[in-house]
């Protein structure tokens, strides 16, 4: 029952606040995550009376040691990624708050409301302009993506950052 | 004739300062016997004691800590390494009552005194009172389950007895007719209903009180935005949010210079102390000591 870790206490403590009182639409398989807390899958329903109505998906959520100062690597797997203006179909997000304005005060739950939000708020599905060259290029891990988050005009310019090329 | 060197010719004062450097050669026994020599040679100081003291603790020899402690206690009430390795000792010797008195006693002398064991020993005196509280927690189960026991076979020997009482009746009436055959059986069944239920009231009650156990949780408000545990440290920010000192410290270098949770521009040197909140804690845990952690 005792995590260790600083870190896997407070997911410890995400994990039952989320299976207890999860937001609506949202559900946590607490047993496959209490098996390897670092990494979680979260089902999600598109909302009522939204384009994503009737709609289920998948999110992945993966840790890293240094959670909640550093932010989570949150995408969308499986058959069903929302067709988004800020969803890549591999996927990928282009949320700020996963990234850039991420804050330790977040957590799983307030991201999925967030991600929610921005389904719920989406007025025509269709892909980020640049999804084919982004899905063709991309990092696998999409916090090494050079985000620029032109959310408002519904722009999305990607600038391809370059790691390192082992 | 050149005098031989010897322990008997140095003054107390000496023989302390041979001990110290003995200690710090983690020679403990040797230390110990220089600190006994300068006690022999000045009994009213009261570091000597406590030095030794330390060694004993070195050596966990746990009686002796606490004799010399007691014995610089005696000398001056106010030490605070007195109260503290006293208090070690005996979190040793499992006198968790005494151990937390003098922990407590060590606390408050250290902040008196301005003294800078101060997290050190509210670590060691949160440790006390955990285990206190387990050891504690562990008798009142152990004290429920055999009132459990005991409530349960009262109800059946109770049950027995009346049924035994019914049949005395019954044997004693000399007419033996249907009526009172079937009046026999209603009250025989009535008994065994008023056992049962009652029993199995008994065991939902005390299924609750052990329910209430396992489902102790902190209140929220009292745990940090960052670890989402319960505050230790707690600093307040200009936006008026708390935070585990620790935890805003480690966001502060590490993810930026902002308030977590308001997004205000924030530096370390605007972290004030929220003392109330600390005595909010204090007594919520002094209340519900199960929720102590270290």
């Amino acid at each position: 029952m005792a995590a260790t870790s600083p870190s896997k206490r407070r997911l410890q403590k995400e994990l039952m606040s989320l299976i207890r009182e999860p937001p609506p639409g949202v559900h946590v398989d607490g047993e496959m995550v209490g098996q390897n807390l670092t990494q979680w899958i979260v089902y999600m329903e598109g909302a009522k009376g939204t384009l994503y109505e009737g709609e289920q998906f998948q999110l992945q959520f993966k840790f890293s040691s240094k959670y909640p100062f550093d932010s989570p690597e949150v995408t969308f797997i499986g058959g069903n990624i929302p067709v988004h203006p800020h969803v890549y179909s591999n996927g990928h997000i282009c949320l700020s708050i996963l990234t850039e304005d991420w804050s330790p005060a977040l957590s799983v739950q307030s991201i999925c409301l967030s991600i929610i939000s921005m389904l719920s708020s989406c007025t025509e599905k269709k892909r980020p302009s640049d999804n084919t060259l982004y899905v063709r290029t991309c990092n696998k891990n999409p916090k090494k993506t050079k985000w620029w988050y032109h959310g408002k005009k519904g722009i999305i310019l990607y600038i391809l950052y370059i790691l390192c090329s082992y | 004739m050149s005098k031989m060197y010897s322990t008997a010719n140095l003054s107390d004062k000496e023989l302390k300062e041979q001990g110290n450097r003995l200690f710090d050669l983690h020679k403990y026994e040797d230390a110990a016997n220089c600190y006994t020599k300068a006690i022999i040679k000045n009994p009213d100081q009261a570091l000597y004691f406590t030095n030794r003291a330390l060694c004993h603790l070195k050596l966990k020899q746990w009686e002796s800590v606490c004799k010399d402690c007691r014995r610089a206690l005696d000398i001056d009430p106010c030490l605070m390494k007195g109260h503290f390795f006293l208090g070690l000792a005996l979190l040793e010797l499992e006198l968790f009552d005494e151990a937390v008195k003098h922990l407590q006693r060590a606390v408050d002398l250290a902040k008196e005194q301005k003294l800078n064991y101060g997290d050190d020993i509210t670590s060691v005196l949160r440790q006390a009172r955990k285990r206190r509280f387990q050891v504690r927690e562990e008798q009142r189960i152990a004290q429920d389950i055999d009132l459990q026991t005991y409530l349960n076979q009262l109800i059946v020997d109770d049950a027995k007895r009346n049924l035994a009482a019914l049949q005395e009746q019954e044997t004693t009436k000399d007419s033996d007719t249907d009526a009172n055959s079937t009046e026999f059986a209603r009250r025989k069944e009535e008994i065994e209903e008023k056992r049962d239920t009652c029993i199995s009231r008994l065991n939902d009650l005390f299924a609750k009180v052990d329910e209430r156990r396992r489902k102790r949780e902190v209140p929220d408000y009292l745990c940090g935005k960052i670890s989402f545990e319960i505050l230790q440290e707690p600093v307040i920010t200009p936006s008026g949010i708390t935070y585990e000192r620790k935890d805003i410290e480690e966001h502060l270098q590490r993810v930026g210079h902002f308030d977590p949770v308001t997004r205000v521009r924030l530096t370390q040197d605007q972290l004030i102390p929220n003392l109330a909140m600390k005595e909010v804690v204090d007594t919520f845990l002094q209340e519900n000591e199960w929720a102590l952690h270290y």
